[in-house]
């Protein structure tokens, strides 16, 4: 007996940590990045009130330059311009990183739209790292003008990318609560409760059939969303599901209340 | 017939019956059937004590399954009422709970990577144009 026991004891020792191992690195993974999230929003944050400061400075000294029009009050100004340029580079790359993260972070995204999304982040963050290197090397006032002719290829690219980003969290969100959600539904199916009164047991079942009809019109909801998103990627042109995002969020809180009144009723 | 014709005129002659009396009694034989017995009461007594343990056991989980039953109805923060069992949150309710606090932070609505406020426009001279 004695031995047995023991026996378990060493077998339960032994398995522990590699129960711990395995499961770990998900999580250490998801932490780190969170942390990292955490850490990138916060120097953004300062970058940004740097290039406030820097964007004020320029206002000012362009509009010395344009009144006073001297060599001197435009070197100030293409001193200034340089510097804002670059530290709105800065915030931009910041941002870029942000998304990335944020990104990689998210569940419920489509493997192959978050695939996407994740390869045009680093392609503009190289992109944006270069023309920070050509701000930053504009002396004069013609270098300065054509780093910020330059701007304008990649500022639709951001714009385009941040929109994009953003519909696949949100709906990213929407979709883990909608799975997380049918998990939920169907642990609660009352055909399972064989001690239920058949009376109780058809209201039941009854209340459960409303439940699976708002998830059958969510799945059908987030799949037109998810191909919404698709094509205004492939067109270039920003999806217009604000209306569906609202109304699948609305139902997916009407599923919970009817989760939360059934459970309550047990 | 025993002859008595001991030779030794050392040893007292009332010496003898008494000598070989204590030599026949010293180790008595017990006999082998008796051991058994006691090997077997002491089974027989691990027996019944396990047995009281076992019906012990039983009756506890009964009364744990019994105490668990009763459910007790609190109300939560936000005025909820909450039904458990033994004090402790119903897991799936729970869960539901936890659900309704993401898709509160879910909400399609709010932009969790805002652009940031920068001037995409600014630079120094008006743009030529082409």
């Amino acid at each position: 007996m004695k031995k047995l026991v023991f026996s378990l004891l060493v077998l339960l020792l032994l398995f522990s940590p590699v129960v711990v191992t395995a499961a770990s690195p998900i999580i250490s993974q998801k932490e780190s990045i969170i942390d990292e999230i955490a850490e990138v929003r916060r120097s953004y944050k300062g970058q940004l009130a740097e290039y406030r400061q820097a964007n004020d400075q320029f206002i000012i000294a362009k509009g010395q330059y344009e009144k006073l029009n001297t060599l001197a009050s435009l070197e100030v100004a293409v001193q200034d311009v340089r510097k804002v340029l670059s530290l709105r580079d800065q915030v931009l790359l910041s941002y870029l990183k942000i998304i990335e993260l944020e990104l990689l972070e998210a569940d419920g995204i489509n493997l192959e739209e978050k695939t996407i999304a994740l390869e045009e982040t680093k392609d503009l963050q190289r992109d944006f790292l270069a023309h920070k290197d050509l701000v930053d090397n504009a002396i004069d006032r013609v270098a300065v003008n054509q780093v910020a002719d330059d701007f304008e290829l990649l500022s639709p690219r951001i714009t385009s990318l941040s929109s994009y980003a953003s519909a696949l969290l949100r709906v990213g969100k929407l979709q883990t609560i909608y799975d997380q959600s049918l998990t939920l539904v169907e642990a609660t199916d009352p055909r399972n409760l064989t001690d239920e009164p058949s009376l109780k047991l058809n209201e039941k079942i009854r209340a459960h059939n409303e439940i699976k009809n708002l998830m059958t019109t969510l799945d059908f909801n987030l799949n037109f969303v998810w191909d919404e998103i698709k094509d205004s990627r492939i067109t270039q042109q920003p999806s217009e599901t604000n209306k569906l995002n609202a109304s699948i969020y609305a139902s997916l809180a009407q599923v919970l209340a009817f989760l939360e009144e059934i459970l309550l009723d047990k | 017939m025993i002859d008595n014709n001991d030779s030794n005129q050392t040893q007292f002659a009332s010496q003898e019956p008494i000598m070989e009396g204590l030599a026949s009694y010293a180790d008595p034989v017990i006999p082998q059937e008796t051991q058994p017995k006691k090997k077997n009461s002491k089974l027989i007594l691990i027996g019944i004590i396990g047995f009281v343990l076992l019906i012990v056991f039983v009756l506890l989980l009964i009364l744990i399954k019994a105490m668990s039953s009763t459910k007790k109805v609190v109300v939560d923060d936000n005025g909820n009422i909450i039904e458990t069992i033994n004090g402790e949150i119903d897991p799936l309710l729970n869960e539901v709970y936890i659900l309704a606090e993401d898709l509160e932070e879910g909400d399609p609505s709010l932009n969790t990577i805002p652009f940031p406020p920068v001037d995409m426009e600014l630079r120094l001279d008006p743009p030529r144009r082409k």
